[in-house]
């Protein structure tokens, strides 16, 4: 190590209890962040399980310029049968996919006994829809049968507004394509609670094929995909897209996070917080800080003047004080990062009762996670403090006479 | 070597003016053991400030080796130190957290051209030169007195300065070390034929020098071997 270093090394662990403390509130503020955005992107991890598992999938596959026309013209934008079928095959032989099934998306009335409520309903095939369920909890009853289509579950909040419970039949009314009214008898098989109040007061699952007799339509809505891993969802995609065009195959393709609007808009504004934060954090550590730096750099004047007057240039003794900053911030950084993965894996051992997140009826047991790119920034943030506390008293320290401070003024 | 013309430093302004230098001329020739006179706030920490480039005059010109002082940037000043003048301080100044050894090699990193094995060969002898080569890796909190002040002299050698300026080098060391401290600069300004420029208002250290300045008021009033 050179003398210079040996210096600076030095200089920064001459007074401990004042390096001490400068320490702790760089490391305090480091690991304050590393935890923060832990618990954020615990939450975040939660919320995107939740759409990934509980409604969406990974990928949903629709017919050419669905998105942008459904509404219009909802019966021009379904995937026939054959396209479908041809579409499932080809994507099933994708390494990374773990599921595939049908869903077919549409409105009705549900009667029972003297009441009449709207719903949104999901033909789903019920051998597939658990692995597409896996955050939605059954409240009441049984799940789909296999052997009987004539079966729906029903969300909490909608089974509330018909009073109805597992066991119960009722009638689902609905328009087919062609205007007529149509009507079938199921058996509400359970009651679930997907974790979303707007999905449960209105969603109702029923088997494809049934769907299929009340509507008088064999046609697809979509087709949801389920990959072994999230992070793959970019190459999979782009590998789907180039298939389906090889093939002829007229399909757009959508992932989730392109459909799970809510997990955005609550990612969006916890990131805003998580900024928020950051620059108090920033700002606590350098006004905790630059007193300190700026103390001992006053103590230290006669000898930095000391070194002036042995020939060391402005720019030097700058470049010793930003050095003995730098060092400061390296080590409280460091220790901050440590302190910050102590902290999130006690606290994940442990768990922290979370209740119910906006939008969410299902309070959970989160964590803290260590993000690396988190504990990234929270490093580089505090070391950046920490030589921003430094600048003033290192600039005024450099332009102090040098005559007048050696006689002690 | 050292040419003073008419220098002048004051301090302060209105009420508050303090005229620490008034008309200063001298020359002073290389080789040659200085002793700067008089009593506490007659001038003289002003007028080695001024030539050791810590200070600018208020008027008047210095000029060392023939290059005026006056007009260069802060770096260039602090160029002229590190490369012409050594300094001695009354209170040794030297940097509590290094050595001996480290204290007289620290402003020798900053010399150009100066390979690592050079420097800690100047820095070896220099403090075998003053006595104190079995206490090279001694920090100054381990130190006498005396031993400071000669590790001081040391680092003011290390850098084989035409001219060493030293304000009250014995204020703070009892009679017999000053005398001693005193003593070895005579010595390495005899076989060195380096400059010193020492202020004292002591008579005994006085004698020690081969000419006096004296100064009062800011004026000098005299000179002579």
């Amino acid at each position: 190590m050179t003398l210079f270093l040996r210096l600076a090394l030095r200089n920064v662990f001459r007074n401990r209890g004042r390096t001490t403390v400068a320490l702790l509130a760089i490391a305090a503020g480091c690991a304050a962040l590393i935890v923060n955005g832990g618990v954020i992107y615990n939450i975040f991890g939660e919320l995107q399980e939740d759409a990934i598992r509980g409604r969406h999938g990974h990928l949903q596959i629709y017919a050419a310029g669905y998105s942008e026309n459904y509404l219009r013209d909802p019966g021009r934008y379904l995937i026939g049968p054959e396209e479908a079928r041809k579409a499932i095959e080809l994507i099933g032989r994708d390494p990374q996919v773990q599921r595939v099934t049908r869903r077919r998306e549409f409105s009705g009335m549900i009667a029972s006994r003297d009441r009449y409520v709207a719903f949104v309903g999901i033909g789903v095939e019920p051998e597939h829809d658990p692995e597409f369920s896996r955050h939605v909890s059954l409240r009441q009853g049984d799940p789909l049968p296999l052997d009987d289509p004539f079966h729906v579950l029903c969300g909490l909040g909608l089974a509330q507004r018909f009073a109805g419970a597992a066991g119960d039949v009722v009638t689902l009314m609905t328009n087919t394509e062609t205007g007529a009214l149509n009507a079938i008898d199921v058996r509400v098989s359970g009651v679930f609670e997907g974790g979303m109040k707007a999905y449960d007061d209105w969603t109702l699952k029923l088997p494809l094929s049934a769907a299929e007799q009340l509507l008088l339509d064999d046609r697809t809505e979509n087709i949801v995909v389920l990959l072994e891993r999230t992070d793959a969802v970019p190459q999979v995609q782009a590998r789907l897209e180039t298939v389906f065009d090889e093939q002829g195959l007229q399909l757009e393709i959508r992932n989730w996070r392109d459909l799970a609007l809510f997990h955005n808009q609550t990612v969006s504004l916890f990131q805003r917080e998580l900024d928020v934060i950051k620059l108090i954090v920033a700002t606590i550590v350098i006004l905790g800080i630059a007193n300190t730096i700026g103390m001992s750099i006053v103590e230290r004047r006669i000898e930095l003047a000391t070194l002036r007057a042995l020939g060391l240039r402005q720019r030097a003794i700058g470049s010793l004080l930003l050095t003995e900053a730098l060092l400061t911030g390296l080590i409280g950084a460091a220790a901050g990062v440590a302190l910050g993965s102590l902290i999130a894996a006690v606290v994940t051992a442990v768990g922290i009762p979370f209740p119910s997140p906006p939008g969410s009826t299902r309070p959970f047991m989160g964590g803290v996670d260590f993000v690396p790119a988190i504990a990234g920034f929270s490093f580089i943030l505090s070391l950046l403090s920490t030589l921003a506390a430094a600048l003033l008293p290192v600039w005024k320290a450099t332009r102090r006479p040098i005559a007048q401070t050696l006689r002690g003024g | 070597m050292i040419h003073i013309e008419a220098v002048s430093r004051v301090f302060g302004a209105g009420p508050t003016r303090t005229v620490a230098l008034a008309d200063v001329s001298l020359e002073i020739e290389q080789g040659e053991f200085v002793a700067v006179a008089g009593p506490s706030g007659s001038g003289k920490t002003s007028l080695l400030n001024i030539i050791g480039a810590l200070d600018e005059p208020t008027g008047g010109t210095v000029r060392i080796d023939g290059k005026p002082l006056s007009g260069l940037s802060q770096d260039e000043r602090a160029r002229v130190r590190l490369e012409t003048i050594g300094f001695v301080f009354q209170q040794f100044n030297l940097i509590p957290v290094l050595s001996a050894a480290e204290n007289v090699e620290l402003p020798l990193l900053f010399r150009t051209g100066l390979r690592g094995a050079e420097r800690r060969e100047r820095v070896r002898t220099g403090l075998e030169r003053v006595g104190l080569a079995g206490k090279s890796g001694h920090r100054p909190a381990e130190l006498s007195g005396g031993e400071l002040q000669r590790v001081a002299i040391a680092r003011a050698l290390a850098g084989r300065p035409a001219v060493v300026l030293a304000d009250e080098p014995t204020a703070n060391l009892d009679r017999e070390t000053g005398a001693a401290v005193v003593a070895l600069m005579h010595e390495l300004n005899r076989e060195r034929g380096t400059t010193f420029l020492y202020a004292t208002h002591d008579p005994e250290l006085i004698r020690l020098a081969g000419r006096v300045l004296r100064l009062r008021d800011g004026r000098l009033t005299a000179e002579g071997a």
